[in-house]
């Protein structure tokens, strides 16, 4: 049996009818009604990797064989003319035998509040992809809509809420908008970026203020959380001073409706809790405990960076979300099959341990709407089942459950509607890197 | 790299200097502490120092760098104006030079602002060790006039790590000398002017305050004036300005790097920048 890859990443409308994830290369959308589901819409990046470098080398080489020949000009050289007529073919590298493989994923599955648009970063071209989803094509919700490729990989993306303005943040550091509004047809050339950071950009969220004024918080690498003012980006309110290690991941509580709350977490112990517009940190929640027995030999720290008795183990986490109500926030530790559910006590401003789940399998991605959590798992043992599960909250319990009937369903789905489709399957490549949050972790190696 | 090489005379010499900077580093260097009058040190030696002229800013180098602002313990760096009393600083830093080289701007700048403290701020090992050598000798062969006390230097990466530093509206006066010029287009970012860290040295930097900049690569000159002028929070300041301004001279002459240049006949280009007050948040 040809086995399915495990779903990157996840994201649902908030009524949860439209569930749309990322398998390798491919978004896949699945319409959930009266707990039945069904493969409404699909899209692959075909875009082929080796056509898209072959371009860049091109226009480099005309770029640079037009600026000598405008530097020879100026001093008179009559070789100006030979440079003209010699006409060199590109040289297009290509990976020597034992390069890693390249993957060319798709990241960051983004929903706009209006749920007209879907938006993706790919990797293949550097690009952040717009979708139009109309729900009344019968063959595929899924229309492309503006392809925007970037000087370097957007990391993290994220959209205001009147829709108007998509903010990208990338590996070099750099921040670029977009504006919906807009033609979206249209490509632009020159990209220039609104603000940036010396540091590889991992997460990026746009908030309003009680006044309702703009911000963009930034978080990066080099263990800096930047609040700058929107549309003003070169204003910087201030920086969030108190990681110890990188952050992956922000978050702002919709349940907190003066929007002062922020969430941060990464390579430390804790979750941070700030008021962001104040610039203060509140209290930090220490998570070691919680996971201290699902760490494992799988998070053994890379032979380069191992210490001598080889025991050194290297953990994160991967994603904070916060629920719509109820003052929750979950998170999950990469690699690890534990889910854990805090609340906000408002009181005292701390974050107190709710509740905790623990999975089958490890945990890859998760994602929330309106009522329910939506969890992916590293299911590659698991014969095509265990793909997604879906957990409601009980009111009665005042617990999150899974949902069996609804998660088995889209599993049976899944496996049904793409065991046709290759493009989904386990093959030659084999499992996309599930696990590589832990790899922003800074050894300082370079010491001149 | 040949300072692997244990019986080399630079070894040796590095080693020497090491172990004096290491008990001298963080010592408040006055009458007390210089036992003979007439015991002067000798400045350090710039051939035992040299290293590649060129770091990369985006690397993970072993930097030391506070958490945030309020942690720094300046008191190791300026050891003077520690009040042992109430515990605290009596000064900040208010001026900085950002890639200060061999320190030549420092040592020439300290004696004509004796009020304020200035750091430099350098990303080569070596380089750093020997600014901090040369502010030992200073200090210990100038100890009845207090000299120097009000310069120091250190090694970091203010491209990342500037905030972690100062805060807000701390700094009065920024350098930048004769810095890498990134030829290659694709290596632009690496430069220490840019669009987007021109937006982290105006938090930096009071209302008012000035960004000096100089360089002997006209290509770099264009770059670093064109982005400057194009931001919001940045005035640039004009020839009469530059001919009447202490520092612009001190800096045209000061510098290693602009002695250099002098030596060889090169051209200087100069342009200096005001940080605008901040507008209106909209």
């Amino acid at each position: 049996m040809s086995l399915i890859h495990p779903i990157q990443d996840i994201v649902s409308s908030e009524d949860g009818s439209l569930i749309f994830g990322i398998i390798k290369n491919e978004v896949v959308v699945f319409r959930v009604e009266e707990g039945k589901s069904q493969l409404v819409g699909k899209w692959v990046d075909e875009l082929d990797r080796n056509e898209v470098i072959r371009e860049k080398v091109e226009k480099e080489q005309a770029r640079q064989i037009a600026e000598n020949i405008t530097k020879k000009r100026k001093t008179n050289d009559e070789s100006a003319k030979t440079i003209e007529s010699e006409n060199k073919t590109a040289k297009i590298p290509t990976p020597g035998l034992g390069a890693p493989t390249v993957y060319s994923h798709l990241r960051n599955v983004t929903l706009s509040h209006g749920e007209k648009l879907l938006i993706i970063c790919a990797d293949s071209d550097k690009s952040v992809i717009i979708f139009d989803i109309d729900n009344d094509n019968k063959e595929n919700v899924l229309q492309l809509k503006k392809r925007q490729p970037y000087p370097k990989r957007p990391n993290a993306i994220a959209i205001s809420d009147d829709d108007k303005l998509i903010v990208i943040a990338d590996k070099f550091g750099d921040v670029y908008t977009m504006s919906v509004d807009s033609d979206v047809k249209k490509i632009d050339g020159n990209v220039e970026p609104v603000l940036g950071h010396v540091s590889m950009l991992t997460s990026i969220v746009v908030v309003k203020d009680s006044e309702n004024k703009k911000y963009i918080i930034t978080a990066d690498r080099d263990e800096h959380i930047k609040v700058t003012h929107y549309p003003q980006t070169y204003i910087v309110k201030h920086w969030l001073f108190g990681h110890n290690e990188f952050i992956s991941s922000l978050s702002v509580p919709q349940w907190n409706k003066t929007n002062d709350l922020l969430l941060s977490a990464g390579g430390d112990r804790y979750l941070y809790l700030w008021n962001w517009g104040k610039n203060e940190l509140l209290s930090k929640f220490n998570y070691e405990k919680l996971i201290d027995k699902y760490i494992t030999d799988a998070h053994l720290a890379s032979e380069r960076f191992q210490n001598e008795e080889n025991n050194l183990r290297e953990y994160c986490v991967s994603k904070i979300v916060s629920l719509p109500s109820n003052r929750l926030v979950a998170f999950f530790v990469e690699a690890t099959p534990l889910l854990i559910i805090l609340k906000y006590s408002p009181e005292d401003n701390t974050l107190k341990l709710f509740q905790t789940m623990e999975f089958a399998f490890n945990i890859i991605t998760m994602n929330v709407n309106n009522n329910q959590l939506l969890i992916t798992l590293d299911n590659h043992e698991s014969q095509n089942k265990d793909f997604i599960k879906i957990l409601d909250f009980n009111e009665n319990t005042d617990r999150f459950s899974t949902n069996e009937s609804l998660s088995n369903n889209l599993d049976t789905t899944i496996a049904s509607t793409l065991i046709e489709d290759k493009t989904s399957h386990i093959g030659s490549t084999g499992i996309y890197p599930l696990y590589t949050t832990i790899n922003l972790k800074k050894h300082g190696e370079s010491y001149s | 790299m040949s300072n692997k090489d244990t019986g080399s005379k630079r070894y040796a010499y590095r080693a020497n200097k090491e172990e004096n900077r290491k008990e001298l580093k963080h010592v408040k260097i006055d009458e007390s502490s210089v036992v003979n009058e007439n015991m002067k040190m000798d400045l350090p030696k710039k051939r035992f120092y040299r290293q590649r002229a060129h770091s990369n800013p985006f690397s993970d180098h072993q930097l030391e760098y506070p958490e945030k602002p309020a942690d720094m313990d300046w008191s190791k760096l300026y050891p003077y104006y520690y009040d042992e009393n109430t515990k605290e600083m009596t000064k900040k830093v208010t001026i900085t030079d950002i890639g200060c080289g061999f320190g030549g701007l420092l040592i020439d700048l300290s004696p004509e602002f004796p009020n304020d403290l200035i750091l430099g701020m350098e990303i080569r090992v070596q380089v750093t060790n020997y600014v901090e050598d040369r502010i030992i000798a200073l200090r210990t062969n100038n100890v009845e006039t207090k000299g120097y006390q009000n310069i120091n230097v250190l090694r970091g990466n203010a491209m990342k790590f500037l905030p972690n530093f100062f805060e807000k509206g701390q700094l009065s006066k920024m350098f930048f000398c004769f810095p890498d010029p990134h030829f290659k287009q694709r290596k632009h970012k690496a430069r220490i002017i840019t669009n987007t860290l021109l937006s982290e040295y105006a938090y930096v930097l009071k209302e008012g305050g000035i960004i000096y900049t100089i360089t002997d690569v006209e290509d770099l000159h264009i770059w670093m004036a064109k982005h400057l002028e194009e931001h919001p929070l940045f005035e640039r300041l004009d020839e009469t300005w530059e001919s009447n301004d202490k520092c612009v001279q001190i800096m045209r002459h000061a510098t290693e790097e602009g002695k250099k240049v002098e030596r060889k006949k090169g051209d200087k280009f100069v342009a200096c920048f005001k940080r605008l007050p901040t507008p209106e948040i909209i």
